[in-house]
């Protein structure tokens, strides 16, 4: 059946009031719906990815959580980050490096502090993790990185250890030196 | 008398609807497991973002977006348990569906007192949906009691109510659990129009048909069955009524379209990308519609009450004096069916949701059936046998022969013997069919609201 006979069904009087009221409808929606887009705010976009929810607690403990899982859809694009905060404690995490938003080392485990809620920082003695703040080193293979904002390796393994830990350092290093 | 009737009625309903409660709000937030399902998270992030920034913003798995931005946003710890890993990809505008259900959740967050993606947890956005679930299993009650009476109608809701895969599949944050309520809607106002043809339920139903759309595109299911029903009825009302109906609530639904292009081209690719999508159910379709049913991608559920439920479709069909009179009920599960096997992009378990309310106001109808007609009381009892064999397998089967399952199968032996003892005699002895027949039912009830105890985070968590 044609479109004009569908129409036809309609009782007379009340057509063009049936149709007026979906030209409305269509027309309502289409205009709401762009007025709203003008609301749009990048910033307030981006705090509303990255701010922690309030249901989510802050951990003292950089070692606390693990990152379940690797990224597989990422291809190589990925870096592996191993934490030691002590001698029995560590924790490993692959990351995706499309979701590190930074190009740097110090990025990737920004991006691990913020994924685990522990406090990082970087100052002139390195790399600050945790509370009450630990200083860590971070080395790839045998090299240590006394600069976090060099470019991340992909598929490379950051390895950060509590600085207090020396025996574990050595330990590690002379792994390499075999 | 009448009164008292009424009074018994709504008081058993009530008492359904708070065993529903009690079985649904039991570890809402940790069954399933928070993030097994993203889409959870999805629908709520884009009721959020559309509330706070005016455009709809989520994660998805779909191509057909330009600027993918890949994420970590550890809502519930996913990244803890659920996530493998993996980063999300956010999307903005996020077109994948329709608005309707993330408006929803997102506006119940945002008044829960949510402002970022972070704070949406399965906790808050599951919630309206426990509240969705008492609505469906009203309204079945609703629609049972008006085809078939009240006792069919709490039937139904009872075995809505205590069936564990809609215990667990109704807590979710999917569109199903959203446009089944509104097609049941569309439904009861088009049956109230078919006793009396009044225009304004027919714009009702028009309405409630369109709003499913709203919730998700499959949701044209409920404008095309009840164009069907209206169609069947076509020589009791003015001819054209069907096409009337057909016609407001298709451009009634076609207004998503409209939502859709005011975001520009973004909306077309995103949706031919979802036509393009893998057609994943592959030949096994029917065995897995039937049998077991994955809640999410790796967790399956096993409920003996859907296959009783299918199994009562079919018994039905073949009585051919009902079959006007279950066309309500027929046709929906048959339109749905139909648009299931053709979109068929996975066997995820939310995409059974639909058929649920109509399968088992199939099976409450067959057992009041077999109650006035004892000759399918052998029936209804093998039906009903699959649902306690299944619940007893799940609950007792790690114990082996222990004496509780000892117990239940000498009762189990009992009940098969005394039905067999019955047609031993001449004449059948309708009491003790009935009997029988409440017998069965009560522990199919019973074990399967056993079977929803059993479900803790602990069983869940190892449960595949």
């Amino acid at each position: 059946m044609s479109f004009r006979a569908q129409v036809a069904c309609l009782p007379a009087g009340r057509r063009d009031l049936f149709f007026l009221i979906f030209i409305l409808l269509y027309a309502g929606i289409f205009l709401f719906s762009r007025l709203n887009q003008q609301r749009f705010d990048a910033d307030l976009l981006e705090t509303m990815i990255t701010q922690q929810g309030k249901y989510q607690g802050v951990s003292a403990d950089p070692c606390l959580h693990t990152i379940a899982g690797d990224p597989n859809s990422a291809g190589n694009q990925y870096a592996k980050l191993r934490l030691v905060c002590s001698a029995t404690r560590d924790t490993v995490a692959s990351l995706d490096l499309r979701a590190v938003k930074g190009a740097a080392w110090v990025d990737l485990i920004a991006e691990l502090a913020h994924l685990n809620n522990f406090y990082q920082s970087t100052d002139k003695s390195g790399l600050i993790l945790g509370s009450p703040p630990q200083i860590y080193r971070c080395f790839v293979e045998e090299t240590e990185i006394t600069d976090l904002h060099l470019p991340i390796v992909p598929r490379a393994i950051l390895n950060c250890f509590n600085a207090d830990l020396t025996s574990e350092i050595n330990a590690y290093l002379s792994s390499w030196s075999n | 008398m009448v009164k008292l009737k009424y009074s018994l009625i709504f008081i058993l309903l009530g008492l359904i609807l708070v065993v529903a409660w009690s079985l649904r709000y039991r570890h809402y937030d940790v069954i399933p497991l928070p993030g097994e399902s993203q889409d959870e998270y999805s629908n709520s992030w884009v009721g959020l973002s559309l509330i706070r920034l005016g455009v709809p913003v989520s994660h998805t798995g779909l191509a057909g977006y330009q600027d993918t931005d890949y994420r970590y946003i550890n809502v519930d710890h996913i990244y803890q348990s659920t996530a493998r890993g993996l980063s999300l990809s956010i999307n903005r505008p996020w077109l994948d569906h329709p608005p309707l259900l993330g408006l929803i959740t997102g506006s119940w967050s945002y008044l829960r007192g949510a402002r970022v993606f972070s704070d949406t947890t399965a906790h808050l956005v599951r919630q309206p949906l426990l509240i969705f679930s008492l609505i469906t299993i009203s309204l079945t009650f609703w629609l049972g009691a008006m085809l078939f009476g009240a006792t069919t109608g709490l039937l139904a809701a009872l075995l809505l109510a205590v069936s564990p895969i809609v215990t667990v599949s109704s807590r979710m944050v999917q569109a199903e659990n959203g446009f089944i309520i509104s097609w049941l809607l569309g439904l009861i106002f088009i049956l109230y129009y078919l006793r009396s043809p009044r225009p304004w339920l027919l714009y009702l139903a028009a309405m409630a048909a369109a709003i499913s759309v709203w919730f998700k595109l499959p949701g044209i299911v409920a404008v095309i069955s009840i164009t069907i029903i209206l169609y069947q009825s076509r020589h009791r009302l003015a001819w054209f009524t069907w096409l009337h109906f057909l016609l407001i609530s298709t451009l009634g639904a076609a207004s998503v379209i409209f939502y859709g292009l005011s975001f520009g081209s973004t909306f077309t690719s995103v949706q031919l990308a979802n036509a393009s999508r893998t057609y994943g159910l592959g030949f096994d379709i029917l065995y897995k519609l039937f049998t077991a049913t994955k809640i999410t991608s790796d967790k399956f559920l096993t409920d003996g009450l859907v296959p009783a439920a299918w199994l009562a479709v079919f018994a039905l069909i073949h009585r051919l004096p009902l079959q006007r009179q279950l066309q309500p009920i027929l046709i929906p599960i048959f339109s749905y069916l139909c648009l299931y096997l053709y979109l068929g992009s996975g066997d995820y378990g939310w995409y059974h949701i639909p058929f649920f309310p109509f399968l088992f106001l199939a099976l409450a109808r067959y057992l009041t059936y077999s109650w006035s007609h004892v000759r399918s009381v052998f029936t209804s009892f093998l039906m009903l046998l699959l649902p306690v064999g299944i619940s007893l397998g799940k609950i007792y089967g790690s114990v082996s022969q222990s004496g509780l399952l000892s117990l239940w199968k000498v009762l189990i032996i009992l009940l098969s013997a005394a039905f067999i003892l019955c047609f031993c005699f001449q004449k059948r002895p309708v009491w003790l069919l009935r009997g029988i027949l409440v017998a069965i039912f009560s522990l199919a009830a019973y074990l399967s609201l056993k079977y929803n105890l059993m479900l803790t985070p602990d069983y869940w968590y190892h449960a595949t």
